[in-house]
């Protein structure tokens, strides 16, 4: 099979051999696999290992299965957790795939083959089908648009609260879709590409912002009764924004975190004791695997309106060097490991 | 009346000062003991409180006259005070909510001067002889507690309301950085509350055996270990659900994430005024709630009188020393320094 290959932090095209499935183990050939923001951030802090293949939001078709395998065939279209249990420790062997002694792993992080590939091995443990109403697009993006649904639901937001978000790249805008399943009464992004906001407008957002331009705490002093959103999603993961999640949100309201910045940051105490402001880090939520796979079904949060390009595992190495950086205005990047090669 | 007088940085002297009269709705109350804070600390050796100005705010007194608007309260009462003072116009306020007044809230370097700095009215606080307290505020020191447990009403709600506020659960395993007063109060509160096991780091040796003599199943020196996180996971038989940060400066609010569980909580008692580095892909791949709180409610007040009076939150140990008010400075610069004091409180009787 043909992968994206990490070669001296750059992304190469390699021929490798096919993956063989043991016990309960599948193969997909990857149909569609998104670029995730957490791909890239690692790519740039440079901590991933020499010859990693990434890529974690993934729909495929099953082509192969372990010799223990149940609940699935060959044939079935199929979306995949980001991470897999190791299926050889006493835990895994006797089914308890979340006590697994090794814990799971990322696809791609730390020498686990992921979905810039076409072909992906994963464990059925973690596979669910796509149901027949749903694109293709909408089962490879079920993963991010989980994040952003365990964001809203971790949250503190009811509805006819104020709810801002910082950042309205894909986790931002996923996040924005969830959200407004509750009817908050406001729901302001704040971002500085102009195509990213736009599309934030388009799927909902109450008002957009750039912050390097527009006097937030002004209009938020103007606009919240208590001074500030109940909520603050911190979704762009730069430095610096965390801080302005508390400077922004209102006495006794909530920062969620599900934004990744992977470099040292700095908080003011003083702002937060003063505020007595909560701040939940949320990551995952893999037990909603599930329900944003029947809400994308539904048509209730649209990840596929997110896409601005797909490209071919040849493009991978071009597009992360620019993805999400400014200037930019691509919200969301799938790859297609079969363009241009089957 | 004579009282230790605030002028700039590092300079307190003990000057005559006029005696409070009791505004509308005001009384004047004679103090008994009042604590020293370490945000009063602060101010001293930052110069950030107007100048002139009589600190304190950790104090019980008696009524000696009231204003002509008050109602409900006559003199000899028995009283405290929650030293905020709402600012009647906020959101908040106008629904009555004057725990969280906005003006609290705001709080900067120069807010929290004029809040913490003179007690309820300010001009004037609870290390002289004599202060004011508005009547809204008012609350009664029941009989069984003495002037020494009065004073420590104050400090003591400040770990109350960060126990309340931590998520903290029955059964939990807890962790304590820093064993001052707030974390002292703190340690009480967490096992009054039904924690498992607490364990508490402190460098200051005094303060380490306080810990213990009020219950601390483990007490240990953060500077003797060279991975705190193992360290509290070992004494506690696994990372603590909850890790509160009453150390008051910069690096242990990532240590505080470092200790914790994943998935549970850090709440920060402490506050330092310089900016905490932090890891926020820590914060995120933990999955942890990192919650501030800032002093108390009026409720809190009450559920710590109770607590008091009941024998559950004790001041031996807590109460270290008593100064006569004259000597307020030379108590400062002694508890600007490493120092095995816990709360020093003064007598504004004693000369």
């Amino acid at each position: 099979m043909k992968a994206a290959v990490l070669r001296g932090g750059r992304f190469a095209v390699e021929t490798l051999s096919d993956p063989v499935p043991t016990g309960r183990q599948a193969v997909l050939r990857v149909t569609y696999c998104g670029i995730c923001g957490s791909d890239l951030h690692a790519l740039r802090a440079g901590t991933l290992p020499e010859g990693a293949i990434l890529g974690h939001e993934i729909v495929g078709e099953i082509i192969a299965l372990g010799p223990d395998a149940r609940g699935f065939e060959v044939g079935d279209r199929v979306t995949t957790l980001s991470a897999v249990p190791c299926d050889q420790c006493a835990k895994c062997k006797a089914g308890l795939y979340r006590s697994c002694e090794k814990g799971w792993q990322v696809f791609g992080y730390t020498g686990l083959a992921g979905g810039y590939a076409e072909q992906l091995l994963t464990h059925t443990a973690v596979l669910e089908k796509a149901p027949e109403a749903l694109s293709d697009i909408g089962a490879a993006l079920n993963e991010p648009s989980m994040v952003g649904l365990y964001a809203a639901r971790t949250s503190r937001v009811r509805t006819g609260d104020n709810v801002a978000i910082i950042g309205a790249g894909p986790i931002g805008l996923l996040v924005l879709q969830s959200v407004l399943l509750s009817n908050p009464a406001n729901c302001w992004v704040i971002e500085t590409s102009a195509g990213r906001l736009a599309k934030a407008m388009e799927l909902g957002a109450t008002a957009g912002f750039d912050p390097t331009t527009d006097d937030l705490p002004a209009f938020f002093l103007n606009h919240c009764p208590m001074g500030g959103p109940d909520v603050v999603f911190e979704c762009a993961g730069a430095k610096g924004t965390l801080q302005k999640a508390i400077e922004w949100v209102r006495p006794g309201g909530q920062v969620v975190v599900p934004g990744v910045n992977m470099e040292l940051d700095e908080v003011s105490p003083l702002t937060m004791v003063g505020k007595e402001c909560e701040i939940k880090a949320s990551l995952g939520g893999m037990d909603l695997f599930r329900t944003a796979l029947d809400l994308i079904s539904a048509g209730k949060i649209k990840p596929e309106t997110m896409v601005t390009r797909i490209i071919g595992l040849d493009e991978v190495d071009e597009i992360c060097q620019t993805l999400g950086t400014r200037g930019d205005d691509n919200v969301k990047v799938l790859v297609a490991p079969g363009k241009g090669l089957r | 009346m004579k009282a230790p007088v605030l002028h700039g940085r590092r300079s307190m002297s003990f000057d005559e000062v006029p005696d409070p009269v009791a505004g509308d709705n005001e009384v004047v109350v004679e103090v008994g003991f009042c604590g020293i804070c370490g945000s009063d600390l602060h101010l001293y050796d930052s110069a950030t409180a107007p100048d002139g100005i009589v600190l304190g705010h950790e104090f019980g007194g008696t009524i000696v006259s009231l204003g002509k608007a008050v109602t409900g309260w006559e003199a000899g009462d028995r009283v405290v005070g929650a030293p905020q003072k709402p600012c009647m116009n906020c959101a908040f306020c106008l629904k009555g909510d004057f725990d969280f007044c906005y003006q609290h809230y705001r709080l900067d370097a120069q807010r929290a001067g004029t809040v913490a700095a003179g007690g309820v009215s300010l001009g004037s606080g609870g290390y002289g002889p004599f202060t004011k307290i508005i009547a809204p505020r008012l609350m009664r020191i029941p009989d069984a507690l003495d002037d020494r447990q009065a004073a420590a009403i104050e400090p003591a709600a400040v770990g109350l309301h960060a126990v309340k506020l931590s998520g903290m659960r029955l059964g939990d395993r807890v962790a304590i950085l820093g064993a001052g007063p707030i974390g002292l109060f703190t340690l009480q509160c967490a096992l009054a509350a039904g924690a498992r096991q607490v364990v508490v780091a402190e460098p200051a040796p005094g303060r380490a055996a306080r810990a213990k003599q009020l219950g601390a199943d483990h007490v240990f020196n953060p500077r003797d270990v060279t991975n705190v996180a193992a360290a509290f996971a070992d004494h506690l038989g696994g990372a603590p659900d909850v890790v509160f940060d009453a150390a008051g400066v910069p690096a242990t609010l990532q240590q505080a994430v470092d200790v914790v569980k994943p998935g549970g909580s850090v709440m920060m008692v402490g506050v330092s005024f310089d900016a905490a580095p932090v890891r926020p892909s820590v914060w995120v791949t933990k999955r942890v709630t990192v919650r501030a709180c800032f002093a108390y409610s009026r409720a809190d007040y009450e559920v710590t009188i109770a607590m008091l009076e009941k024998g559950t939150l004790r001041v031996e140990n807590v109460i270290t020393s008593v100064v006569p008010a004259s000597e307020t400075h030379l108590a400062f610069e002694r508890l600007l320094n490493p120092n095995d004091d816990v709360k020093v409180l003064v007598d504004p009787r004693a000369r």
